[in-house]
């Protein structure tokens, strides 16, 4: 369906945000994507998927939270939708299915 | 020690951009990423990536956009809200936009153009680096004003004169030159040139040394494309070219940029001056021979050139030991730049420009602007009822009238920008067509040419705010109270001026059309005039210059059946330029007068069809060369005789002879020896033993002319296989005298042209607006019972009426202006009044024509349609 389907950086952005819930933006997607997966990203991506997100009905945010590290500035926090959870669920269904269907012979 | 904090610039750039809708998180979480990355990669890094990163939020999406920009001061928001109103007034009425855009586009094309084509006529020979130091040293004789001087001034003056830095002097000649070993074989205009002639005339040389390069005899320098002509590929340095009428070749020792289009001479061969036995130092007389050769002087800057001219005139009749009796010299010193506008004497090396065409385009650009312009101010005024009710509210709200005349004034400067986008298209497309018109090559690349760009915006905002500013004061007048209530009904003052302004276009456009009308048969005139000799199927060739008899080859032409007649002269009729010293009975100085001579064989006036009116012309038996003379109807007045005394008279070259004084023998009647643009001048003729290196004029029985010409052309390769047959048609190389005044012809055309139809553009426009205001009087009239036909009277009169009167009030104008250009003629056609018919059927009918569209409209619309939605 059109709209629903998640691209890779995608699906680990959103699953960032589910993991860390409740206090996802830009900075702390980030950092736990760069301890997690030991891949550096960017911050402007990281912003640009979130949009993406949203736009898509997957995440919802607020502003709030503003810490002396940003000048007192807020930050937009994000938190997944049901419609983000369900997504995440397709995907993870369809992998699982996938990896069931895989004959042993071919690990070895 | 750095604080440990983002760079202050790149925030700067951040805040710049960014929309206040995203600008919080994004630059909470740089910060703050910032800190994570100062710990993991250091500050220098962390700073550096923060800018990357800055960089990369650049999104649309982020970026401020047009209102939140304009929020941040009034300025901003009117000036959008301005062109808000601008952009929707142009949408809204679609018509009378393109009208004016189209109209100002190409009257601001024409203006652009006319500057383009004034600045590089401006320029000529700006680009040396002396140029307001050099002087061209030039002579007056009695007969006429010459551009030349004699070969030995320029080293006298040097060596008496210690104000002369420098001096170059130049000569061409057109031989063949040819390249034996490559069969090369190409007529070529050769400069014989002092060495000097890389520093005055600014040459710069591209490979070859300045200081050594034309100090020899026979060396000689190309110009790269002249190198390739002769040599193709190969390197043309120490390389060798032959040239006609010299026993040595010239040896190639050095390539040379040549001279930038707007020069008065372009040069792309020379000869080292040594190689010409005239320009040599020890030649014999040298005084006594003046051809076209040029001197030019280097002088120190601020220099009084016109004192020195007397100076040296003074000094030259010193160093002569002229005696009282004797013509004075006369030296003049021309400023290099000054030549190409100002200069119109005998033998120029190339025509000059004229700076009287100068003047007459940059009226025409101005004028041509200026009808463009009154269409905008009309229209707008005409429409302005549209926008009255937006002034009135405006008013209201508290606009102040600065305010009002400033928003129409960017309205109008906006649709000038529309018309600047339009005409730079146009023309970059024209150029290329004008420069093949004019024989210019203008320059629109702002990277050659950087008052490109001036021009362009100069004539856009001139446009802008001379079209805008009248519309802005009428429109910001208006009275609120008046225009909402809707009791305003636009003023009648407003309409007399836009009828007045009508007059002024049709006024403009009737000088333009009654000047092309003028210079056009004034052209005709000239290229049909009877000269006093015939010049058609005449052939004119040019004879060897070794003695091989010219009778033989004469005698042998006159065989051909298609031949009539065959006549030998020294120069080409038309183009006479041979001046000399003779002394006549009567005269008041022993030394006699410098007048124009001309020689031609006994078959000249049957060849020619002259015709004598006393005495008889040379005969095939007379031996008395150079004894005696035939002079023409003027000469005779001159000299102070009449027609019947003159034949008899004593006369002589040189100076007064007491023994055996030569005689005349006969009155020509006058023929227009020289240029149409000059008067006929005294001329005596006289006979020579031979005619080498001079003409050959063939007169062809009329029949197959071609085949004429061919026959001549083999059986003149079998008599003479060395020498190359070249020839003209006498009427072909007439015409060729009149290109300029031909370009200035075609230019008045299309210039005409284009005016009446920005006018009539305006008149279309004015017709379209007035007769739909009028709709319903139309259509009570019709119902009424008036005919389609009275209708169309009526309604054509009323635009006629202004057309007629710009017309009528221009005439005087237009008389006085072309009257005072035919003036310059010293044979003109004469103002025929009958162009002020011409001119009024033109314009009366183009105008009719225009608004009958809408005249033919208006008519036969059904008045129903124009008078339910009451």
């Amino acid at each position: 369906m059109k709209g629903t389907s998640l691209g890779e950086f995608e699906e680990l952005v959103l699953l960032s945000v589910a993991v860390l819930d409740g206090d996802a933006y830009g900075v702390s997607i980030g950092t736990l994507i760069e301890e997690e997966s030991e891949r550096t990203v960017t911050i402007s991506t990281i912003h640009n998927v979130l949009y993406r997100l949203e736009k898509k009905g997957f995440v919802k945010s607020e502003l709030g939270g503003a810490t002396a590290e940003r000048g007192g500035r807020n930050k937009r926090l994000f938190k997944i939708t049901t419609a983000g959870r369900a997504v995440l669920e397709q995907s993870r269904a369809l992998r699982n299915k996938l990896w069931n269907a895989i004959p042993q012979v071919n690990f070895q | 020690m750095k604080k440990i904090a983002p760079p202050r610039w790149a925030d700067i750039f951040l805040e710049w951009y960014c929309s206040k809708d995203y600008i919080e998180e994004v630059q909470g979480d740089l910060h703050e990423w910032f800190l994570h990355r100062v710990k993991r990669q250091g500050l220098t890094t962390a700073r550096l990536l923060y800018f990357i990163d800055v960089i990369r939020f650049m999104r649309t999406y982020r970026l401020k956009s047009i209102e939140e920009l304009s929020q941040h001061s009034n300025t901003a928001a009117m000036f959008n809200n301005y062109f808000i109103t601008s952009w929707r007034s142009l949408v809204k009425n679609r018509t009378f936009s393109a009208i004016n855009i189209i109209g100002l586009a190409i009257g601001m094309t024409c203006c652009i153009l006319i500057t383009l084509f004034v600045q590089f006529e401006l320029n000529y020979d700006r680009r040396n680096k002396n140029a307001d130091r050099i002087y061209r040293a030039v002579v007056d004789l009695q007969a006429n004003d010459w551009a030349i001087s004699a070969f030995p001034l320029g080293a006298l003056l040097k060596e008496n004169f210690p104000e002369v830095e420098n001096f170059a002097r130049i000569k061409p000649v057109e031989p063949f030159v040819t390249n034996e070993e490559r069969e090369v074989k190409i007529k070529q205009k050769v400069f014989y040139a002092d060495s000097a002639v890389f520093d005055v005339l600014d040459i710069e040389l591209i490979s070859g040394n300045v200081e050594t390069a034309l100090v020899k005899a026979n060396t000689m320098v190309l110009t790269e494309e002249r190198a390739k002509a002769f040599f193709g590929d190969e390197d043309p340095m120490g390389k060798t070219l032959m040239m006609e009428g010299n026993q040595n070749p010239f040896v190639i020792t050095g390539i040379f940029k040549p001279l930038p289009s707007n020069s008065h001479v372009h040069i792309d061969a020379m000869a080292s001056s040594l190689s010409f036995a005239p320009m040599q130092p020890d030649f014999e007389n040298p005084w006594g021979y003046l051809t076209n050769h040029y001197t030019y002087f280097v002088m120190p800057e601020n220099f009084d050139h016109e004192a020195f001219g007397t100076k040296v005139s003074t000094f030259l009749d010193e160093y002569h030991e002229l005696t009282p009796d004797d013509p004075r010299n006369s030296i003049t010193f021309q400023p290099l730049t000054s030549i190409h506008l100002h200069s119109n004497r005998g033998l120029e090396i190339e025509a000059n420009g004229n700076v009287n065409t100068i003047y007459i385009f940059s009226a025409i650009a101005f004028f041509i602007l200026l009808i463009a312009c009154i269409n905008f101010m009309n229209l707008s005024t005409a429409q302005s009822l549209r926008r009255a009710k937006e002034v009135g509210i405006r008013k209201v709200v508290g606009s102040k009238k600065g305010q009002l005349v400033f928003q129409f004034l960017s309205e109008s400067i906006l649709v000038s920008i529309f018309a600047l986008v339009i005409s730079v298209g146009l023309i970059l497309l024209i150029v290329p067509e004008f420069n093949e018109i004019s024989g210019k090559q203008l320059v629109i690349n702002p990277m050659e040419n950087l008052q490109v760009v001036a021009i362009f915006l100069g004539i856009t905002f001139f446009a802008g705010i001379f079209a805008g500013i009248y519309p802005a004061f009428f429109i910001s007048a208006f009275q609120p109270v008046k225009v909402i209530k809707g009791t305003y009904l636009g003023n009648a003052a407003g309409q007399y001026l836009r009828k007045g302004l009508v007059v002024l276009q049709f006024a403009i456009a009737f000088v333009i059309i009654v000047g092309t009308y003028v210079v056009n048969s004034q052209l005709d005139f000239m290229l049909n005039k009877n000269m006093g000799f015939d010049r058609e199927q005449t052939l004119v060739v040019r004879m060897p210059s070794d003695s091989i008899g010219g009778h033989m080859i004469k005698n042998e032409l006159l065989k051909l059946s298609g031949v009539h007649s065959i006549t030998r002269f020294n120069e080409v009729p038309g183009k006479m330029v041979n001046t000399s010293t003779v002394w006549y009975e009567g005269a008041e100085r022993d030394q006699g007068e410098n007048v124009y001579m001309f020689s031609g064989d006994p078959d000249l006036p049957q060849t020619l069809g002259m015709t004598m009116l006393k005495g008889n012309y040379f005969t095939e038996d007379t031996q008395q060369f150079y004894r005696e003379f035939v002079i023409n109807e003027k000469a005779v007045e001159h000299f102070g005789w009449t027609l019947e005394n003159a034949v008899g008279k004593l006369m002589n070259f040189g100076g007064r002879s007491e023994e055996e004084p030569g005689m005349v023998i006969g009155v020509i009647s006058d023929f227009h020896f020289k240029h149409l643009h000059e008067v006929i001048d005294p001329l005596v003729m006289y006979l020579e033993p031979q005619y080498e290196g001079r003409h050959m004029g063939i007169k062809i029985n009329s029949g197959d002319l071609s085949q004429t010409v061919s026959a001549i052309k083999s059986r003149w390769e079998e008599l003479l296989p060395a020498y190359e047959f070249q020839y003209q048609f006498l009427d072909e190389s007439f015409d060729s005298l009149f290109d300029q005044e031909k370009r200035l012809g075609q230019m008045f055309g299309i210039f005409a042209g284009l005016a009446i139809f920005i006018s009539c553009l305006g008149l279309f426009g004015l017709a379209a607006f007035t007769l739909q205001q009028k709709k319903k009087a139309v259509a009570v009239r019709k119902v009424m019972g008036a005919s389609i036909s009275s209708i169309v009277t009526m309604t054509s009169k009323d635009f006629l009426k202004p057309v007629v009167l710009g017309m009528l009030l221009a005439a005087p104008v237009a008389y006085f202006s072309m009257n005072t250009w035919l003036q310059g003629f010293a044979y003109n056609v004469g103002f025929n009044l009958i162009v002020f018919v011409y001119a009024l059927a033109v314009g009366v009918g183009v105008a009719l024509l225009t608004i009958s569209f809408h005249c033919f409209k208006a008519a036969i619309t059904n008045p129903v349609d124009s008078l339910r939605n009451e």
